[in-house]
Formats: C-alpha cells, structure tokens, sequence
C-alpha cells in the first residue's frame, strides 16, 4: 500500500469531495498539494476533506491545508474537514487550526457548512 | 538506561521507517500513549527539517540517537550539513501564514510545544546536532 492514498470527484452541488488514507507527512504532503490546486485550477474552492483514515499527520501535512485555506477563502470557498482522525485533530489542536478550520461529522453537515 | 541509533539517508521516504522504530522503543516507556504520539510527532519535524534544509540536494547521513532513562527520553539528531539553525524562539502566528498562504515554517513550533526541552549546537563530529528532551511523567510532576 502507498503511504497515502488519494481519491476525489466533484459533487453535483458545486463542492470537490477529497479522500486521504495513509500518512500525510514531508514525503507525501505534494501530492495532497498538487490535488488541491489542480481542483482550485478548476475554479472549485469548496473543498470536503475527509481524513477519517489518516493515521498520521505532519506539520507538513497540515500546512498543505493551511496555505490553500486563503486562496479557497479569498476565491468564495472553503474547506471542510469530514471526521478527521484523532491523531489528526490532535496536530490541528496543537498548531492552534481548531479554531480556524471547519470540522463535520458527516457530509451532509458538511456541505450545509458552505 | 536504553539507547538506540538510527542511521538513515536524507530521504523523506525514510521518515515513516524512524517513526515506527521510534514508537517501538518508547513503547514500554511510562509515557501515556497520546504523549508518545506528540514525541513521535516532534521527532519526525526535526529529521524532516534536516532532511530539507542540512544537505541540498546531495546525499547526506543522518544519525538519531534515542536515549531512555529513569528521568527523561533525549533525543539527538545529527548531520554532516551546512550550518543551520532554525528559530527555536519565536512562535509563528498562524493567521500570517493562512493570510500569506504559507505552508512551512510550523515544524520547529510544534517541537517546542511538545518537548520540554529543544536545543541547536555544532559538534566537532557532527555540523548539527539538535538535542531534544522529554521528561517521564513522574518527572516532570516532580520538577512542577
């Protein structure tokens, strides 16, 4: 199994949904990068991010989100996180992005987060 | 006291192989499992940070030494790199980098934040050897 697994498909409502698996950390965070600003190429910047099965999260990884969260802002979105792991909400919470970040539980609630 | 070193190349592939030989050492350590995943976290920032920033684009050595004894885990991580010593003093405001659309910079404030003890200085063997430490539980409730 790779280290992280990616998946991905525009929603019928305007939304991008993204999927990671795996460790999301300095050897991987590119690929979540490039996903993302290949979805943001597309003129969609309200993302659903589910991270329910990363077991691993970086400050790398997080800074992935950290820095797309401006342009998808700035551009009208934003990001959503679906169930984030515990280890990830864990690297949210120390790098203070609790606060910031946008979290649901399912993606209904999600979607009527935009 | 219990002691393990771990040699790798600065390959970001490598990070994972350190991270389960680290969780494996302080596995039966007293620290709580949500503090071993925080210590895991520190270390795996420190060697991704060398791994970036001691060799450029060569091949370089990288040794961690882990070091477990009745007070604290200490960890050293050494390299032969070009001098680097990161802020270990200031912490970044995370509405500057999300306004600038920064994506680094947040590792070493997560080692300090971490860790109860972080600290840069050059070796006559090593060019950079950072130092990190972590008391036990008891320890640090003693030292409180």
């Amino acid at each position: 199994m790779p280290d992280l697994k990616l998946s991905s498909r525009a929603m019928a409502n305007g939304c991008f949904y993204l999927e990671a698996q795996g460790f999301l950390d300095a050897h991987t965070y590119e690929d979540m990068d490039r996903l993302i600003q290949n979805i943001f190429a597309r003129n969609c910047y309200r993302l659903i991010i589910k991270l329910e099965r990363v077991d691993y999260i970086s400050s790398a990884g997080a800074g992935v989100f950290v820095g797309a969260i401006g342009e998808s802002q700035q551009n009208g979105g934003n990001l959503v996180f679906l169930s984030p792991s515990s280890n990830v909400r864990e690297v949210f919470d120390l790098l203070g992005l609790s606060q910031i970040f946008l979290f649901a539980d399912t993606l209904e609630q999600a979607v009527r987060s935009f | 006291m219990h002691q393990q070193v771990l040699r790798i190349i600065n390959e970001t592939k490598n990070l994972s192989l350190v991270r389960k030989s680290l969780s494996k050492f302080i596995e039966e350590s007293p620290f709580p499992r949500d503090s071993r995943n925080r210590i895991i976290l520190a270390v795996d920032e420190a060697i991704a940070n060398v791994v970036e920033h001691a060799y450029g684009s060569e091949k370089g050595l990288i040794q961690i030494t882990l070091t477990l004894d009745d007070e604290k885990l200490t960890v050293g991580v050494c390299d032969h790199g070009s001098d680097f010593k990161p802020n270990v003093k200031e912490d970044p405001d995370i509405n500057v980098h999300i306004r600038l659309g920064l994506k680094g910079g947040l590792g070493m404030f997560l080692m300090r934040r971490v860790m109860d003890e972080v600290s840069y200085s050059a070796t006559p063997q090593y060019q950079n050897q950072l130092s990190m430490i972590k008391f036990l539980p008891q320890s640090e409730s003693e030292n409180s």
